[in-house]
């Protein structure tokens, strides 16, 4: 596991350590098997291709986790006591997709005996396309 | 391959997927003229079980150790495993929340937007309470935009997240 962020060296501009990630439907099948929530647009193709995807995509809800992920990587217990994650989903993300999860601090203050921290984060998909946009907040 | 509508591309040999399906195939799809703002759903409980948290970490390919390393975890502020935060997607959702009024989403509903908020920790295997809402019905560029928002209490009653989700309502044809 890597190190949490030292949050009094943290500094405006500093981008967070991105991460990949490759979908499959593999996966998107385990996401749903986790949270039972069937979709046809997630799971069944021959439904999915008479949709304008003409394919299966990944639950907005499995993909946003990578942010978290991102966050909960660097921040630790923290995020889970006082996180807040604001995004837009502007793609579907498709079994095939390569995308990469990051982020930039770009507000950081004194808040009570500790610090706000406010992130821009993204998904990105292969073509350099934002699957997904918005900022995160916490307080540590 | 078992060929059940609507879940083709899932493997076989889950029997109580299965079942789960066939009962929410068996409800009538929500029509958005019967949402309203402010509407409030009936409560209802959730379980995260340890099988379940699995599944997600492996569905999401997350490896925290707060998460999968019970000697990490219990060195840690929190004292042992909890969930990921954002598994409160797992269970504050248009199909959950929707099943309380008997009811089920309309196939092709689309996520637009998102907004967590976490307060405390979710443990493993704790029976979470889940209270939902339509926060927001809109119109915009011609698209139906419905937002839910669902506010999650732990097993001693502590607000620990809630979710807002902001959707797009597909348009029959």
């Amino acid at each position: 596991m890597s190190e949490l962020l030292d949050i009094e060296a943290l500094e405006v501009n500093r981008e967070l350590i991105s991460i990949k990630k490759s979908m499959t439907q593999e996966k998107i099948n385990m996401y749903i098997s986790a949270a039972e929530d069937y979709n046809p647009i997630h799971v069944d193709p021959e439904f999915a291709k008479k949709t304008p995807f003409r394919s299966t995509i990944a639950p907005g809800y499995q993909f946003i986790a990578y942010i978290s992920e991102l966050m909960t990587r660097d921040f630790g217990e923290k995020w889970v006591t006082g996180g807040i994650m604001d995004v837009r989903l502007f793609r579907p993300v498709l079994p095939g997709d390569e995308l990469t999860a990051g982020g930039k601090v770009v507000e950081k203050k004194g808040k009570g005996t500790g610090n706000y921290i406010k992130c821009d984060v993204w998904i990105k998909n292969q073509r350099d396309e934002n699957v997904v946009a918005g900022y995160t907040e916490i307080d540590c | 391959m078992v060929a059940v509508k609507g879940v083709r591309a899932f493997p076989p040999g889950r029997l109580i997927h299965l079942l789960n399906v066939c009962e929410v195939c068996a409800m009538e799809a929500m029509l958005l003229s019967d949402l309203k703002k402010g509407m409030e759903f009936p409560e209802y409980n959730y379980t995260l079980t340890e099988n379940i948290i699995v599944k997600y970490l492996k569905g999401v390919e997350e490896s925290n150790p707060l998460y999968t390393d019970r000697n990490y975890a219990e060195r840690g502020g929190f004292g042992c495993l909890i969930a990921p935060p954002t598994t409160i997607a797992l269970y504050v959702t248009p199909s959950r929340v929707l099943r309380a009024i008997n009811k089920k989403p309309p196939p092709g509903l689309l996520q637009s937007g998102q907004r967590f908020e976490f307060n405390a920790p979710v443990k493993v295997n704790d029976t979470v309470n889940v209270r939902a809402f339509i926060a927001d019905v809109f119109k915009k560029k011609n698209r139906d935009f419905v937002v839910l928002k669902g506010e999650v209490f732990d097993s001693n009653g502590i607000l620990a997240g809630s979710s807002t989700l902001t959707f797009i309502w597909p348009t029959l044809k």
